[in-house]
């Protein structure tokens, strides 16, 4: 039922930086809810522009962003943080505090939304045991290979349950193993019924996939 | 809920920056200290020139010819003026008197001379003197247009020399404590900036996992607060033991006379801890917009 139920929508949106650099052009694009995507394209296409719009870390130029029928393009910015809650995002390089432990990592994103003490360490602990990292939460990032600590950037962002999940080339720097064990646990977000919007420019990924894949070149969707 | 994890983000950043957290309170200290030091001397000052205050009076001196009856007129007339809080009449009889105890040995040259050859004459004291001294010189000037009234005498230069230097150690205080106030406020604005850029990374992550500009500077504020607060109460605290040692080494002095040294009252000090708090909880916020993009 779900799957008929808009939850993103990209009305004739462009991204310009410069005059010469036009990172999307009047690209409309409509997500249902439950759907997990592959935004596929080389490097400079415009994956992590699209991204960056969603959670308004950048502004279109042009055009109109819907979540949840809410146009955020019209958003005030005592707003914005509302619209992240809604979303968990995975970076690429991670971003966790290297000062923090992977406990601590996790927590911050329960603790912006004002929840703390015992239930939100409890739920931590869940999240971070579900992910396969339970016996290693008094360890720093650095004490973590790449693919755990990208499983603690998926817990912290999955942490607030969130409707939508943006993972920018989550597996960029991951091994093929270490890859497959992310898409296990997004599928397994996916069909908690999170929305997934999954940046990468790895082939394999999705050769032989039933999902949507989602092409950009030159900032324009393939057809 | 929220604010106790703001409450435990505060100390964590004091905890992990503790030595310059505590340089930073003990320079407020230092200024709080400084300010209190200048606002006890400027205030015994006060109390100093008011010892000397009480005793300014009018002295005014009737025509020759005023009869004795039309006395009584006079004194009415004085005691009806706003501020006067004596009128004291000095028969010519009671002025010759004086006079004759003024000149001691040389009373002589007083000799032959008729009891009543001095005029009818007042003294004036003013409700407290030293806080009116252009009322002194007010009603001086009223009752010198009177008729009937030859002279009045008032110490113009003493009470003009005593007014301006009351005022320009008053103002001289309050521009010392603005000055020592912007500068806590600077240092205590600088420590903070020096947070936020140890923290940056984690704003920066904060912000894309939907805290609020709220959530990210209420720890950085909090921090502020109490080095305002513990920095100010420790210059205070400080200042009064210093004071009171002051004290006890003047007990004996000569040079006080018999003026009772002071120090700020509640209220003072009240003010001073609630200014150095705004100061440096508001030069902080200013500073983490301009620093946060706020």
């Amino acid at each position: 039922m779900s799957q008929d139920i808009l939850i993103i929508s990209f009305k004739n949106v462009t991204k310009q930086f410069d005059k010469d650099n036009i990172a999307l052009e009047d690209l409309s694009l409509d997500i249902k809810k439950g759907e997990f995507i592959f935004l596929v394209g080389k490097s400079g296409s415009g994956k992590t522009t699209l991204l960056k719009l969603l959670y308004l870390a950048e502004k279109p130029t042009k055009g109109n962003i819907f979540v949840e029928e809410t146009d955020i393009t019209k958003m005030k910015s005592g707003e914005i943080p509302l619209l992240r809650r809604k979303i968990g995002i995975v970076f690429q390089d991670f971003k966790l505090l290297s000062k923090k432990t992977i406990f601590e990592n996790v927590l911050i994103s329960l603790e912006v939304i004002g929840i703390e003490g015992d239930k939100a360490g409890e739920r931590v602990k869940k999240i971070l045991s579900a992910v396969g990292l339970g016996a290693k939460l008094d360890k720093y990032p650095e004490q973590l290979s790449g693919g755990e600590q990208q499983r603690v950037a998926i817990a912290r962002a999955v942490v607030i349950r969130p409707q939508i999940i943006l993972a920018d080339e989550p597996t960029g720097n991951l091994d093929w193993g270490r890859t497959r064990e992310i898409i296990a646990i997004m599928d397994e977000l996916n069909a908690w019924g999170a929305t997934i919007i999954f940046a990468t420019h790895n082939e394999r990924l999705f050769e032989n996939t039933h999902r949507r894949v989602i092409t950009l070149e030159n900032g324009k969707i393939l057809p | 809920m929220t604010f106790n994890i703001i409450i435990k983000k505060a100390f964590k950043d004091i905890n992990r920056n503790f030595a310059p957290q505590i340089i930073t309170t003990a320079i407020v200290s230092l200024f709080i200290f400084i300010l209190v030091f200048y606002d006890v001397l400027s205030l015994n000052l006060t109390r100093f020139v008011d010892r000397f205050g009480r005793e300014l009076a009018i002295v005014i001196f009737l025509e020759k010819d005023i009869s004795p009856t039309e006395v009584p007129k006079y004194y009415e007339k004085m005691s009806k003026i706003k501020d006067i809080k004596k009128v004291t009449y000095i028969s010519p009889e009671e002025a010759y008197k004086r006079l004759e105890e003024n000149l001691k040995e040389e009373k002589g040259v007083l000799e032959g001379l008729n009891h009543n050859f001095l005029p009818h004459s007042f003294e004036i004291e003013i409700s407290q003197a030293i806080q009116n001294l252009e009322r002194i010189q007010d009603i001086a000037k009223e009752i010198e247009g009177w008729k009937g009234v030859s002279k009045v005498l008032y110490g113009q230069e003493w009470i003009q020399g005593l007014s301006i230097f009351a005022k320009n150690a008053r103002i001289f205080v309050y521009l010392v404590a603005l000055i020592l106030l912007f500068t806590a406020a600077f240092v205590v604005t600088n420590a903070i900036n020096s947070l936020v850029y140890h923290r940056r990374e984690e704003v920066e992550i904060m912000r894309l996992i939907g805290a609020t500009n709220f959530f990210i500077i209420s720890p950085f504020i909090f921090v502020a607060f109490l080095q305002g607060f513990v920095g100010s109460l420790t210059g205070v605290i400080t200042a009064f033991f210093a004071f009171n040692k002051l004290k006890e080494f003047l007990y004996t002095s000569p040079l006080l006379m018999d003026i009772k040294l002071a120090f700020l009252n509640i209220n003072e000090i009240f003010s001073i801890l609630f200014i150095s708090v705004i100061f440096c909880v508001s030069g902080t916020y200013l500073a983490l917009r301009k620093s946060l993009e706020l």
